[in-house]
């Protein structure tokens, strides 16, 4: 399924996540000019905003946070054709 | 809200599960964003749908407003809330870092269409799990320079992710799909209590979407790529590898490129 950004909302609606830390820096050479052609074809952290929201992938607790929070729940579903994985990733 | 993701495929026969998929049974529609209630009453719902000659950034636009008047919608159908003070949660637990308990490995894995050496369309966001007989093919056993060792295949197969730049999974080749499967590693040099390994290697795939001979779906891939070790244990530390590749069904073969990178830490 393909993805939007929903982030510009899902900050206030959702909550935000933190930042997570970056891992320790290799400094080999060989390992920094690989770095670089892959750091130019991973996703940018605009195209995946959506990674920042605080999802849950435990439908009892979903429920469970949702009645005692007192607020509903977003509910993004895919998937079918007896694929794995999450609507996270590709499914 | 609490946003909650699911496969439809894998819907748990429990009662959170009965709990979605009666939401899903009362919109009568496998996938899309719902605003429910904790009670399960459907507040909102959006499905973008193409239209007919509407351009792709067009439709993208539209896809935001929609969704955006869609959560607002259901907001505003179940009344005011305060906003959310929560914790990060680990929905894709260990996906490029660290290992499971039982020694499973996930490798984050990204993929994309390329076009004149630029990326082009939506990016793919994908892992490949490794069992730790898979993970085990990637650590050396003697750290003699120049030593080479040759992964074996069925630890490079689950390593096809990388080869499409679909996000949709039926466009996407699965381990047993692939026909190519060589990647050797070669111990470069070892210095400061690390052993820095190379890989290169070819992946290349053949399925058919949904299984249909219809509508076959080829892909391959070159490999290069660098592991480190540590010298004393000889366990892997980081995996990265970069794919430059080809992605054919029924229109003309298109560029990709990918990645697929792990951190012990």
């Amino acid at each position: 399924m393909p993805r939007i950004s929903l982030c510009a909302f899902g900050l206030i609606v959702f909550g935000a996540a933190p930042v997570v830390a970056e891992p320790p820096e290799i400094t080999d050479p060989a390992w920094q000019a690989l770095e670089r052609r892959a750091a130019a074809l991973r996703p940018s952290a605009d195209e995946v905003k959506w990674q920042q929201l605080p999802w849950i992938v435990d439908a009892n607790e979903a429920i469970r946070l949702a009645k005692s929070e007192k607020r509903p729940i977003f509910f993004w579903a895919a998937g079918g054709r007896g694929r794995d994985g999450l609507p996270l990733e590709r499914c | 809200m609490v946003p909650f993701a699911l496969n439809t495929n894998r819907v748990p026969d429990d009662a959170g599960g009965k709990f979605f998929k009666a939401v899903l049974r009362k919109q009568d529609w496998p996938q899309g964003l719902w605003v429910v209630s904790p009670e399960g009453e459907i507040l909102a719902f959006h499905y973008f749908k193409n239209k007919t000659g509407e351009t792709f950034a067009a439709g993208q636009q539209r896809w935001v407003q929609e969704t955006r008047a869609a959560i607002s919608a259901g907001l505003t159908a179940f009344g005011p809330v305060e906003p959310r003070k929560i914790q990060a949660t680990d929905p894709l637990e260990h996906r490029g870092c660290g290992c499971f308990a039982d020694g499973n490995v996930r490798l984050a894995v990204y993929a994309h269409g390329m076009r004149n050496g630029k990326k082009d369309g939506e990016p793919v966001v994908d892992s490949a799990m490794l069992t730790p007989k898979d993970w085990s093919a990637f650590a050396p056993t003697d750290l003699t320079v120049g030593k080479s060792w040759t992964i074996a295949p069925a630890a490079v197969s689950k390593l096809v992710p990388v080869l499409s730049p679909m996000t949709d999974a039926i466009f996407t080749p699965q381990p047993k799909d692939a026909i190519k499967t060589e990647l050797t590693a070669k111990i470069e040099s070892v210095t400061n209590g690390r052993a820095l390994i190379r890989l290169t290697g070819q992946l290349e795939s053949q399925h058919n979407r949904d299984g249909d001979p219809k509508f076959p779906i080829r892909a391959d891939a070159v490999i290069e790529g660098l592991a480190i070790c540590d010298a004393k244990t000889k366990e892997l530390q980081a995996l990265l590898l970069v794919t430059k590749g080809s992605y054919s069904r029924s229109t003309a073969p298109q560029a990709t490129a990918g990645v697929v990178e792990w951190r012990a830490k």
